[in-house]
């Protein structure tokens, strides 16, 4: 034990009231204050004061809507791929409501979005949702998440940074995985995403690997490519960032329509 | 899966109050912390498996959160390992002159139920660094090893940080004496 003056035993006074101190110098302070009662009164009175600070930053809770919202996104029972949400009938407006979903998977990408319009079906959205929905039913072949890169390195898509998930808007989106395909002749990336345990794809090709751009680069709405019974649709976002384009694939009806990405 | 559903709960529950106390000191923006507690449950969830049962789950969560900070805060990480220990120590040798700091020493309940809000104010202001670290320690209860080991920095500097924000905080509960009463800082 060594034997302290006043200011080496304050200036371990935290350290000691955070029961931090080693045992030789816990003991070493220990015996200080018991002879110096200058040090005692100044230990007591920090202790006290340090006490009261806790005490009254401790005092906040999580409120209880932000508790639930929180305990609710935690997976239930069945895998999440699998599990699917009841979705009412979409409105009259439906097409006004179709899009965010898609969206906030480009932005979440970190990609531009042309101005959009609506036509109906041609033959690569169609594709492009009958392989988003293939996707869903089963994740064959899907390389997970750690091995996306190496994927998009391999096929010659390495330049694009590939958001692998996070919040947007509130929504979690999270990258499953991806997988190279062949969209009516085109050679694709296929990244699968969840966003609100609701799937959702993004297409990554080459502009150079087909004639022309479908519409013009414009989102799609697609009708009849149906997920559950009732007759819900899908949307195809399309995107263009240099010599690559983009197609995004999702039923965003459980967003917001008046989501500010769009 | 609804077993492993109910350890997780079990563990997580009890932690969430000061999950959330440490995400909305840590963070600004309305919204973010909700988005940085949530994603950091969705996270330590899908690393339930990884975790070991019996050992600490409250530091391994805190963990997970403060990563989930880093990633929306890239630059923090870099500003925790920045310290000036000289000017720590001025700042308490100034502090112990204080006649206004003595009246705080002398009732800090009576000076803190003045404060609270202005002082959770305070504790935002702090540099995020040190904000950090007082936190984790005075607030959470951490050990000076615990932080270390989580934030990837020495002890000596959680030390430093620590010691800067309590220094501050006391700075401001005796700024806030000195203007509401007479105190006069005492001779040297």
């Amino acid at each position: 034990m060594t034997t302290l003056r006043c200011e080496q035993a304050r200036a371990m006074l935290m350290a000691y009231l955070d029961s931090e101190l080693d045992a030789n110098a816990t003991l070493s302070v220990t015996e200080h204050l018991k002879g110096c009662a200058g040090c005692r009164e100044r230990f007591e009175r920090e202790g006290r004061l340090e006490q009261a600070l806790v005490a009254t930053l401790r005092e906040e809770t999580m409120p209880a809507d932000v508790r639930a919202r929180v305990l609710d996104a935690l997976p239930g029972h069945a895998p999440r791929r699998m599990r699917r949400r009841p979705r009412p009938r979409l409105p009259v407006r439906r097409e006004a409501l179709a899009f965010a979903a898609a969206a906030v998977l480009l932005v979440a990408a970190g990609l531009y979005l042309y101005p959009f319009g609506r036509v109906d079906g041609p033959p690569l959205a169609l594709r492009a949702t009958a392989s988003h929905r293939a996707a869903f039913a089963s994740s064959d072949g899907l390389v997970p998440p750690e091995r996306v890169d190496a994927l998009l390195r391999g096929a010659g898509f390495g330049e694009l940074p590939i958001a692998h998930g996070g919040f947007v808007n509130g929504h979690m989106v999270e990258l499953l995985g991806a997988r190279r395909e062949d969209l009516a002749g085109v050679p694709v990336i296929h990244l699968v995403y969840e966003c609100c345990d609701v799937p959702a794809s993004v297409f990554l090709m080459r502009r150079a690997d087909f004639e022309e751009l479908p519409v013009g680069l414009r989102p799609v709405l697609v009708e009849g490519a149906s997920l559950d019974e009732v007759d819900d649709l899908l949307d195809v976002r399309f995107a263009r960032r240099g010599d690559l384009v983009l197609a995004a694939v999702g039923d965003g009806h459980h967003l917001e329509p008046a989501s500010p990405l769009l | 899966m609804a077993d492993r559903r109910a350890d997780f709960s079990a563990l997580l529950e009890p932690e969430l109050d000061a999950l959330w106390r440490f995400a909305e000191r840590m963070c600004w923006e309305g919204g973010t912390a909700e988005d940085c507690v949530q994603e950091a449950v969705l996270t330590a969830w899908r690393k339930f498996e990884a975790f070991s049962v019996g050992t600490n789950f409250r530091a391994w969560v805190f963990r997970i959160l403060v990563n989930t900070i880093f990633n929306a805060n890239n630059s923090l990480r870099r500003r925790l390992r920045v310290t000036d220990r000289g000017a720590d120590l001025d700042l308490v040798a100034a502090l112990e002159r204080e006649e206004a700091y003595e009246h705080v020493l002398a009732d800090p309940e009576r000076v803190l139920s003045r404060v609270s809000d202005e002082l959770r104010g305070a504790v935002k202001s702090l540099p995020q660094a040190e904000r950090m670290v007082f936190l984790l320690r005075a607030i959470e209860g951490f050990s000076y090893r615990e932080i270390a080991d989580t934030l990837e920095i020495p002890m000596g500097t959680v030390m430093s940080h620590l010691f800067r924000a309590r220094a501050r905080l006391r700075e401001f509960l005796a700024d806030h004496v000195r203007e509401s009463g007479s105190p006069r800082r005492v001779p040297s």
